[in-house]
């Protein structure tokens, strides 16, 4: 079966760019692995309009329910690993261009265009003892894993919304937190920072480099390099909750599109196109400058009504 | 016997005790969010402390890891 469309990847971008290829009848096909994107594992949304102080979950379950009232294929549970490209027919002009898109499981899927809305992983410190210790007090999911921190002290590394966010969630449980920013200020909304502040827990720290995560079978304390005095710190913590960013998930389509240093697919900020005929991106993945939940789902919608043109042109074509 | 070891606000919780739901296997949810003696029990069977752990006729499985816990449950 040849699909108009494939779009990858089931967050805020991947949902609203089904809804709209659902609406439009193109024949399509959505791959995601879960209908989480970043958004579920945010404890409260409150920038969505319509839907005041609703948690990331809650508001993901109503765009996959959304999603799937329309009748569109979907494939879950399954991640990308590779997308190939195939040009058939001789005359250049009535080249036919076709993606492959073959998941981890081995199956592989054929269409004529494609939206990706891969978006991003949790970024990595890359210092000792983050990998020995996931999940023995390193986490990057403040919400799954905060209730293991009761009365503990704990650190946060980043200063954005996410990490400002995990701070907040934890000092529901934890005794003190040592948010640990490398720059010499916080990126995070000032709303949440005042919430911060009215918890009395949390320590806010600037100019920090998280040097090592240390322990025996657990974490046990976490050093810290002041980067100004360059004096190395011992906290004394129960677990290290890393926020600092997410890095994009576009290594699945290797060449085919250009990106930019960070690995953000460069797509045209009024149509969503990439560098490479028929294929669309969106979403956090894309080099916007903004990650934001309305954001996605707005270049989701751009990038499914640029498809669309396209493959209508297409049909006038042959 | 069954168990989710989970928290509240987890979504790959959520997402693991409907994936059980679906295939109509009867479990226990031990929601460990507010119960430190539950936590421990948690991180003494499976050597950690994040949730899920799926805790199959004494097999444990951090995580949702859904084809480790489908063979396990013959699915």
């Amino acid at each position: 079966m040849l699909y108009d469309l494939i779009i990858i990847g089931g967050g805020p971008a991947g949902i609203t760019a089904g809804i709209y290829a659902a609406r439009k009848k193109l024949n399509t096909l959505l791959i995601a692995k879960d209908f989480f994107g970043q958004t579920a594992k945010t404890g409260e949304i409150d920038n969505w309009p319509g839907s005041p102080n609703i948690s990331g979950g809650a508001l993901m379950q109503s765009f996959e329910k959304h999603l799937k009232n329309f009748a569109i294929n979907i494939k879950e549970n399954q991640t990308v690993a590779k997308v190939n490209l195939t040009k058939s027919g001789s005359n250049s002009e009535l080249d036919l261009v076709k993606f492959t898109v073959r998941v981890e499981s081995g199956e592989s899927f054929e269409a004529k265009a494609l939206v990706v809305c891969s978006g991003a992983s949790p970024r990595k410190l890359g210092v000792a003892g983050e990998d020995k210790f996931i999940g023995k007090g390193v986490s990057f999911c403040s919400l799954c894993d905060a209730p293991f921190f009761q009365d503990k002290n704990v650190a946060v590394a980043g200063g954005g919304n996410s990490a400002l966010e995990a701070a907040l969630d934890l000092a529901k449980y934890a005794n003190k937190i040592y948010l640990l920013e490398a720059s010499d200020f916080l990126r995070g909304d000032p709303l949440l920072q005042d919430s911060l502040k009215r918890t009395g827990k949390v320590e806010i720290r600037f100019n920090q480099e998280i040097k090592e995560i240390q322990g025996k079978a657990m974490v046990e304390s976490v050093a810290v390099v002041d980067r100004f005095s360059q004096k190395t710190e011992i906290l004394a913590v129960s677990g290290v909750f890393v926020e600092i960013g997410w890095t994009p998930q576009s290594d699945f389509l290797g060449g085919l599109v250009s990106k930019n240093e960070r690995g953000e697919i460069i797509a045209d900020p009024e149509t969503g196109q990439t560098s490479l005929e028929g294929v669309w991106a969106a979403g956090d993945c894309i080099n916007a400058k903004y990650k934001q939940v309305i954001l996605a789902a707005a270049s989701g919608a751009r990038a499914t009504l640029s498809a669309y043109e396209y493959l209508n042109k297409l049909k006038d074509e042959n | 016997m069954i168990k989710v070891y989970s928290t509240q606000s987890c979504p790959y919780c959520v997402t693991l005790k409907e994936f059980l739901k679906a295939k109509d296997i009867a479990f226990e949810d031990v929601d460990v969010s507010f119960d430190q003696k539950l936590q421990q029990e948690m991180i003494d069977k499976s050597g950690q402390m994040g949730v899920p752990v799926v805790d199959i006729d004494g097999q444990i499985v951090v995580g949702f890891d859904r084809e480790k816990i489908a063979q396990l449950l013959k699915l």
